[in-house]
């Protein structure tokens, strides 16, 4: 029997074993596919650093020669112009480093199992976990997994759900709540000889607009040659494609000049895929036996490279929690809701963040723009969404948006989406 | 700068189809949409050094050159 069982090898699964073992904690990963796997998500925000160095995962990243991702690039609808920014602007507290990473998911998620494996955790593939055991009181204590057509119960003090958007646990105890907002699909593929732009900004990740209900792309270097471009847009305008991928796909391309003019060089080098983007929440992030992290505790549209950041911050705030449970022997009702708390206001920034980005697509450009706020705004894309004194820029954005609602005749209100 | 504003307008955003005066309506010409008022912010901001405030944003100040000039007037000399 383990301490811990964790359901899903990703990036959340991974770093709860690296940070469990290094503390003593005896914790087993059971993951269902054999990795390397594709996996979409590839870019990263610089708070993600922080967890690389307490994991000691650094030289590993370095030696795979993943681009550095050193800003980001906006691109507005008209074309006219990008705006940037550069994250040693704004250099963040215990991050030595003035970039993050793009990378490719199957070689960085199945590094990452790896070295899980290496501090300790044990490493199970190819295990389809089925269901969670329950005790008399109703307190998770192990799972039931399927290896080779035979189930096999694994029991445990405490069972950790990081099975990313499959959502085990959040099925199994009906804690989803699906998002009333964001319905987004992306739709996205690896390309070669895209035009990337000039000077250090080849390597930023790049963010068009598209003049698409909560309309995307996201041009992601992967290697020197290759990169990867997505397209995200909602579900109404995503039914639109009557099932070709391609159409669908350059038809989006093609409604922001500056992406057409990038892509017209390039050729796709492989298949593309569709994602269901259905952002989500569970109602709790734990309960008696249980843990939930990452894609399966909270999804939100992944338009600031959030995605990694919140499942390897998530299991850096879980990790205390548990082994303080184990310590105790009291894994019941309650013994997580520190966790619960500090990750939901982690998100909740995020999410509000996303909500205002869309209420108002001109007050983001605006403040980017704008000496009094840009500082803020870089520390927030930058991942800087956990503090205890909340992140002001929020407050700033809401009171710009209650400016053009309350005074008569703004010019930017038919600007203005329904959003929340 | 209203020399600048007059050209901007009547260059960058009519782009060659009928040109303005200064006290000429842009608001009916069209031309105050969305992404023309940004590129008036963006224009003005960057010449004059001014932030306009989000309040301002609204039709008296743009309608006209001569009315963006008069706004940016009234934020240099507040």
């Amino acid at each position: 029997m383990a301490d811990v069982v964790i359901v899903g090898g990703g990036p959340a699964g991974s770093t709860l074993g690296c940070y469990l073992s290094a503390a003593g904690v005896d914790n087993l990963i059971l993951e269902q596919a054999n990795h390397p796997r594709p996996h979409v998500g590839e870019s990263m925000v610089t708070a993600t650093t922080r967890i690389f160095n307490d994991i000691g995962f650094i030289p590993q990243m370095e030696r795979e020669g993943f681009p550095h991702k050193y800003g980001a690039s906006w691109h507005p609808i008209n074309g006219a112009r990008q705006f940037d920014i550069a994250f040693r602007e704004f250099p963040q507290e215990g991050v030595n480093q003035d970039y993050t990473y793009h990378v490719d998911r199957s070689r960085f998620d199945h590094l990452l199992l790896r070295h899980a494996e290496d501090r300790g955790s044990k490493v199970v593939q190819g295990v389809s976990v089925r269901d969670v055991l329950m005790d008399d009181d109703g307190t998770a204590c192990g799972v039931t997994a399927e290896i080779d057509g035979k189930s096999i119960d694994f029991d445990a003090k405490i069972v950790v759900d990081a099975s990313g958007r499959h959502t085990l646990l959040g099925r199994k105890f009906g804690l989803k709540v699906n998002d009333p907002h964001f319905n987004q699909f992306a739709v996205h593929a690896w390309y070669e000889d895209v035009d990337r732009g000039e000077g250090e900004s080849q390597d930023y990740i790049h963010i068009y607009f598209l003049p698409f209900k909560r309309g995307w792309a996201w041009q992601i270097p992967i290697t020197d040659t290759v990169t990867s471009i997505g397209v995200v847009a909602e579900k109404e305008v995503f039914r639109t494609s009557k099932g070709d991928l391609e159409a669908y796909m350059d038809n989006l391309v093609e409604s922001n000049p500056s992406l057409a003019r990038r892509m017209a060089p390039a050729t796709r080098v492989n298949e593309l895929k569709q994602e269901g983007n259905y952002s989500y929440s569970m109602s709790r992030f734990s309960g008696p036996g249980y843990v939930l992290l990452g894609d399966a505790a909270r999804f939100v549209d992944p338009i600031f490279s959030s995605g990694v950041s919140v499942a390897m911050h998530s299991a850096k705030f879980a990790s205390g929690p548990i082994i303080e449970a184990l310590r105790t022997g009291d894994v019941g009702e309650g013994a997580f809701d520190s966790y619960d708390e500090q990750l939901k206001k982690g998100v909740q920034n995020w999410y509000e963040f996303i909500k205002l980005y869309y209420r108002c697509l001109p007050i983001f450009t605006r403040f980017i723009q704008d000496p009094e706020h840009r500082l803020d705004l870089l520390r927030l894309l930058q991942g800087d969404v956990y503090d205890a004194d909340g992140v002001p820029v929020l407050h700033a954005m809401r009171e710009a948006i209650e400016v053009i609602e309350n005074t008569e005749g703004h010019l930017l209100q038919s600007t203005l989406e329904s959003v929340g | 700068m209203k020399e600048d504003l007059q050209k901007f307008v009547n260059g960058s955003l009519l782009r060659g189809s009928e040109q303005v005066d200064s006290n000429e309506s842009l608001l009916e010409r069209g031309v105050i949409d969305s992404v023309g008022l940004m590129q008036l912010i963006e224009f003005i901001e960057d010449r004059t050094g001014l932030r306009i405030p989000d309040q301002l944003l609204v039709p008296e100040n743009f309608r006209s050159v001569d009315a963006m000039d008069e706004m940016i007037q009234n934020l240099r000399n507040p």
